[in-house]
Protein backbone atom coordinates (compact mmCIF):
# COMPACT_ATOMS: atom_id res chain seq x y z
CA UNK A 1 0.00 0.00 0.00
CA UNK A 2 2.68 2.68 0.74
CA UNK A 3 4.51 2.38 -2.03
CA UNK A 4 1.42 2.77 -4.39
CA UNK A 5 0.46 5.85 -2.83
CA UNK A 6 3.30 8.66 -4.20
CA UNK A 7 1.98 7.52 -7.61
CA UNK A 8 -0.68 8.66 -6.52
CA UNK A 9 -0.17 12.34 -5.84
CA UNK A 10 2.10 12.82 -9.05
CA UNK A 11 -0.66 11.86 -11.56
CA UNK A 12 -2.80 14.97 -10.40
CA UNK A 13 -1.73 18.09 -11.91
CA UNK A 14 -1.22 21.27 -9.57
CA UNK A 15 -2.75 24.14 -11.76
CA UNK A 16 -1.71 26.99 -8.39
CA UNK A 17 2.55 27.18 -9.62
CA UNK A 18 1.50 27.40 -13.14
CA UNK A 19 -0.96 30.33 -12.85
CA UNK A 20 1.52 31.72 -10.11
CA UNK A 21 4.28 31.33 -13.06
CA UNK A 22 2.01 32.71 -15.78
CA UNK A 23 1.18 36.22 -13.93
CA UNK A 24 4.68 36.40 -13.69
CA UNK A 25 5.36 36.51 -17.01
CA UNK A 26 2.09 38.62 -17.75
CA UNK A 27 3.71 41.37 -15.21
CA UNK A 28 7.25 40.83 -16.47
CA UNK A 29 6.33 41.38 -20.47
CA UNK A 30 3.80 44.24 -19.59
CA UNK A 31 6.73 46.46 -17.49
CA UNK A 32 9.52 45.52 -20.39
CA UNK A 33 6.93 47.03 -23.49
CA UNK A 34 5.88 50.42 -21.40
CA UNK A 35 9.81 50.71 -21.24
CA UNK A 36 10.67 49.90 -24.97
CA UNK A 37 7.63 52.47 -26.17
CA UNK A 38 9.81 55.83 -24.86
CA UNK A 39 13.03 56.92 -23.66
CA UNK A 40 15.02 57.56 -26.59
CA UNK A 41 17.34 60.81 -26.78
CA UNK A 42 18.89 63.25 -29.47
CA UNK A 43 22.45 64.53 -28.29
CA UNK A 44 23.91 68.12 -28.68
CA UNK A 45 26.14 69.98 -27.81
CA UNK A 46 25.59 73.41 -26.96
CA UNK A 47 28.06 76.17 -26.61
CA UNK A 48 27.85 77.82 -22.92
CA UNK A 49 28.39 81.11 -21.58
CA UNK A 50 31.11 81.28 -19.94
CA UNK A 51 32.74 81.49 -23.23
CA UNK A 52 31.53 85.05 -23.76
CA UNK A 53 32.17 85.28 -27.02
CA UNK A 54 30.48 82.66 -29.31
CA UNK A 55 32.61 82.73 -32.85
CA UNK A 56 29.82 82.80 -35.82
CA UNK A 57 31.14 81.28 -38.75
CA UNK A 58 30.03 81.87 -42.32
CA UNK A 59 29.49 78.39 -42.63
CA UNK A 60 27.06 77.61 -40.23
CA UNK A 61 23.21 77.10 -40.88
CA UNK A 62 20.65 79.23 -39.77
CA UNK A 63 17.15 77.06 -39.04
CA UNK A 64 14.85 79.54 -38.80
CA UNK A 65 10.96 78.28 -37.75
CA UNK A 66 8.55 81.34 -38.22
CA UNK A 67 5.39 81.55 -35.95
CA UNK A 68 3.13 79.41 -38.36
CA UNK A 69 6.13 76.29 -37.63
CA UNK A 70 7.59 76.92 -41.24
CA UNK A 71 11.09 75.91 -41.21
CA UNK A 72 13.37 77.70 -43.42
CA UNK A 73 17.08 77.74 -44.49
CA UNK A 74 17.59 80.83 -46.21
CA UNK A 75 14.77 81.46 -48.45
CA UNK A 76 14.18 77.33 -49.08
CA UNK A 77 10.93 76.07 -47.04
CA UNK A 78 11.49 72.96 -45.96
CA UNK A 79 8.10 70.00 -45.67
CA UNK A 80 8.28 68.11 -42.90
CA UNK A 81 6.04 64.51 -43.50
CA UNK A 82 3.68 63.16 -40.97
CA UNK A 83 6.57 61.15 -39.11
CA UNK A 84 7.99 64.35 -38.88
CA UNK A 85 10.95 63.61 -40.74
CA UNK A 86 12.49 66.24 -42.96
CA UNK A 87 14.52 64.22 -45.89
CA UNK A 88 16.05 67.18 -47.81
CA UNK A 89 17.12 68.89 -45.12
CA UNK A 90 18.61 66.06 -43.34
CA UNK A 91 20.24 65.53 -47.69
CA UNK A 92 21.53 69.01 -47.34
CA UNK A 93 23.16 68.90 -43.81
CA UNK A 94 24.53 65.54 -44.68
CA UNK A 95 26.70 67.13 -47.64
CA UNK A 96 27.47 70.12 -45.73
CA UNK A 97 28.65 67.60 -42.58
CA UNK A 98 31.24 65.91 -45.36
CA UNK A 99 32.68 69.09 -45.96
CA UNK A 100 33.14 70.59 -42.18
CA UNK A 101 33.36 67.66 -40.05
CA UNK A 102 32.48 70.21 -37.10
CA UNK A 103 29.56 71.43 -38.84
CA UNK A 104 27.29 73.46 -36.50
CA UNK A 105 23.50 74.50 -36.84
CA UNK A 106 22.02 77.48 -35.57
CA UNK A 107 18.36 77.33 -34.66
CA UNK A 108 16.27 80.38 -35.09
CA UNK A 109 12.57 79.22 -33.84
CA UNK A 110 9.75 81.40 -33.03
CA UNK A 111 8.40 81.96 -29.72
CA UNK A 112 5.47 80.36 -29.98
CA UNK A 113 6.81 77.32 -32.04
CA UNK A 114 5.60 73.72 -30.45
CA UNK A 115 8.37 71.73 -29.63
CA UNK A 116 7.86 69.17 -32.21
CA UNK A 117 9.08 71.18 -34.78
CA UNK A 118 12.19 72.72 -33.22
CA UNK A 119 12.37 68.22 -32.22
CA UNK A 120 12.29 67.66 -36.00
CA UNK A 121 14.89 70.03 -36.87
CA UNK A 122 17.03 68.40 -34.15
CA UNK A 123 16.04 65.16 -35.74
CA UNK A 124 17.52 65.53 -39.46
CA UNK A 125 20.66 67.64 -37.28
CA UNK A 126 20.91 63.81 -35.48
CA UNK A 127 20.74 61.94 -38.77
CA UNK A 128 22.86 64.34 -40.52
CA UNK A 129 25.58 63.60 -37.20
CA UNK A 130 25.44 67.34 -36.50
CA UNK A 131 25.55 67.79 -32.69
CA UNK A 132 27.01 70.83 -32.46
CA UNK A 133 23.52 72.93 -32.11
CA UNK A 134 22.90 76.79 -31.02
CA UNK A 135 19.77 78.48 -30.04
CA UNK A 136 18.78 81.52 -31.04
CA UNK A 137 16.85 83.98 -28.36
CA UNK B 1 -7.46 9.17 14.45
CA UNK B 2 -8.25 11.35 11.83
CA UNK B 3 -8.62 14.40 14.38
CA UNK B 4 -4.96 13.76 14.59
CA UNK B 5 -3.91 13.60 10.81
CA UNK B 6 -4.72 17.52 10.40
CA UNK B 7 -2.63 19.01 13.25
CA UNK B 8 0.61 16.99 12.08
CA UNK B 9 0.20 18.25 8.13
CA UNK B 10 0.28 21.80 9.24
CA UNK B 11 3.49 21.51 10.76
CA UNK B 12 5.48 21.41 7.40
CA UNK B 13 6.59 24.87 6.82
CA UNK B 14 5.66 25.33 2.67
CA UNK B 15 8.47 27.66 1.74
CA UNK B 16 6.95 27.82 -2.37
CA UNK B 17 4.52 30.51 -1.49
CA UNK B 18 6.99 32.56 0.66
CA UNK B 19 9.41 32.18 -2.51
CA UNK B 20 6.67 33.34 -5.01
CA UNK B 21 5.91 36.32 -3.27
CA UNK B 22 9.48 37.07 -2.59
CA UNK B 23 9.71 37.21 -6.09
CA UNK B 24 6.81 39.41 -7.01
CA UNK B 25 8.81 42.06 -4.30
CA UNK B 26 11.71 41.67 -6.24
CA UNK B 27 10.62 42.41 -9.35
CA UNK B 28 7.73 45.39 -8.07
CA UNK B 29 11.11 47.19 -6.36
CA UNK B 30 13.02 46.70 -9.45
CA UNK B 31 10.32 48.37 -11.83
CA UNK B 32 9.51 51.28 -9.04
CA UNK B 33 13.22 52.16 -8.81
CA UNK B 34 13.84 52.60 -12.45
CA UNK B 35 11.08 54.82 -12.67
CA UNK B 36 12.24 56.43 -9.86
CA UNK B 37 15.55 56.40 -11.47
CA UNK B 38 13.95 58.60 -14.99
CA UNK B 39 11.90 61.22 -12.65
CA UNK B 40 9.62 61.12 -15.62
CA UNK B 41 6.39 63.16 -15.38
CA UNK B 42 3.29 61.42 -16.48
CA UNK B 43 1.60 63.73 -18.14
CA UNK B 44 3.98 65.05 -20.63
CA UNK B 45 3.55 63.33 -24.37
CA UNK B 46 7.35 63.53 -25.87
CA UNK B 47 7.87 64.41 -29.24
CA UNK B 48 8.26 62.32 -32.35
CA UNK B 49 11.67 61.41 -33.84
CA UNK B 50 13.02 58.73 -36.16
CA UNK B 51 16.79 59.51 -35.98
CA UNK B 52 16.86 59.40 -31.98
CA UNK B 53 19.36 56.93 -30.28
CA UNK B 54 18.90 54.64 -27.44
CA UNK B 55 18.84 56.64 -24.30
CA UNK B 56 22.66 55.95 -22.61
CA UNK B 57 21.71 56.29 -18.55
CA UNK B 58 24.81 58.31 -17.13
CA UNK B 59 25.01 58.10 -13.61
CA UNK B 60 24.36 62.05 -11.98
CA UNK B 61 22.16 62.92 -15.37
CA UNK B 62 19.32 65.73 -14.64
CA UNK B 63 16.19 64.97 -16.25
CA UNK B 64 14.63 68.27 -16.50
CA UNK B 65 10.28 67.79 -17.11
CA UNK B 66 9.20 71.07 -19.11
CA UNK B 67 5.16 70.61 -19.19
CA UNK B 68 3.05 72.53 -21.60
CA UNK B 69 2.10 75.28 -19.33
CA UNK B 70 6.15 76.00 -18.91
CA UNK B 71 6.71 75.03 -15.41
CA UNK B 72 9.66 72.38 -15.09
CA UNK B 73 9.74 68.89 -12.49
CA UNK B 74 12.76 68.10 -11.78
CA UNK B 75 12.76 64.96 -9.31
CA UNK B 76 9.04 65.27 -9.04
CA UNK B 77 9.17 69.35 -7.27
CA UNK B 78 8.23 71.97 -9.39
CA UNK B 79 10.70 74.92 -10.10
CA UNK B 80 10.73 78.26 -12.60
CA UNK B 81 12.98 79.61 -14.53
CA UNK B 82 14.87 81.36 -11.62
CA UNK B 83 14.64 78.34 -9.08
CA UNK B 84 15.98 76.04 -12.10
CA UNK B 85 18.81 78.11 -12.82
CA UNK B 86 19.63 78.48 -9.13
CA UNK B 87 19.27 74.30 -9.04
CA UNK B 88 21.37 74.10 -11.83
CA UNK B 89 24.02 75.98 -10.30
CA UNK B 90 24.48 74.80 -7.08
CA UNK B 91 24.56 71.69 -8.38
CA UNK B 92 27.18 72.39 -10.87
CA UNK B 93 29.42 74.07 -8.86
CA UNK B 94 29.07 71.11 -5.93
CA UNK B 95 30.94 68.99 -8.48
CA UNK B 96 33.08 70.88 -10.53
CA UNK B 97 35.34 68.66 -11.92
CA UNK B 98 32.24 66.42 -13.29
CA UNK B 99 30.90 67.26 -16.24
CA UNK B 100 27.05 67.14 -15.54
CA UNK B 101 24.70 65.90 -18.47
CA UNK B 102 20.99 67.12 -18.70
CA UNK B 103 18.75 66.17 -20.37
CA UNK B 104 15.65 67.88 -21.32
CA UNK B 105 11.98 65.86 -21.35
CA UNK B 106 9.31 68.64 -22.87
CA UNK B 107 5.73 67.66 -24.08
CA UNK B 108 5.74 68.38 -27.80
CA UNK B 109 3.14 71.01 -27.74
CA UNK B 110 5.52 72.94 -25.32
CA UNK B 111 5.99 76.57 -26.93
CA UNK B 112 9.70 76.81 -27.72
CA UNK B 113 9.87 79.96 -25.26
CA UNK B 114 9.38 78.05 -22.19
CA UNK B 115 12.21 74.98 -23.90
CA UNK B 116 13.76 78.04 -24.53
CA UNK B 117 14.57 79.16 -21.17
CA UNK B 118 15.42 75.75 -19.94
CA UNK B 119 18.24 76.13 -22.23
CA UNK B 120 19.27 79.00 -21.54
CA UNK B 121 19.64 78.24 -17.69
CA UNK B 122 21.85 75.16 -18.78
CA UNK B 123 24.22 77.11 -20.98
CA UNK B 124 24.24 79.26 -18.53
CA UNK B 125 25.51 77.08 -15.54
CA UNK B 126 28.25 75.72 -18.18
CA UNK B 127 26.14 72.54 -18.99
CA UNK B 128 27.21 71.51 -22.62
CA UNK B 129 25.73 68.08 -22.85
CA UNK B 130 22.27 68.64 -23.55
CA UNK B 131 20.05 66.30 -24.87
CA UNK B 132 16.10 65.87 -26.04
CA UNK B 133 13.80 63.10 -25.12
CA UNK B 134 11.82 61.96 -28.15
CA UNK B 135 9.73 58.83 -29.27
CA UNK B 136 11.04 56.78 -32.50
CA UNK B 137 7.64 56.38 -33.82
CA UNK B 138 4.01 58.12 -32.46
Amino acid sequence: MKVQEPEEETTDMQMAPMIDIVFQLIIFFMCATTFQKFERELKTNIPVMSQQVVERKIEDVVVRIDKEGRIFVGNKQYVPDKEWNIPELIVMLSRLKKFFPDQSVIIDADKEVEHQRVVAVLNACAAADISNISFVE
Amino acid sequence: MKMKEIPEEEVGFQMSPMIDIVFQLIIFFMVVSTFNTLQVEEDIIVPTAFYSKEKETIPGEMLINVKQNGKFVVNQREYDENTLANLLFTTVKKNPDVQLYVTIRADKRTPHKYVLKAIKACSEAGVSKLSFMAVQRE
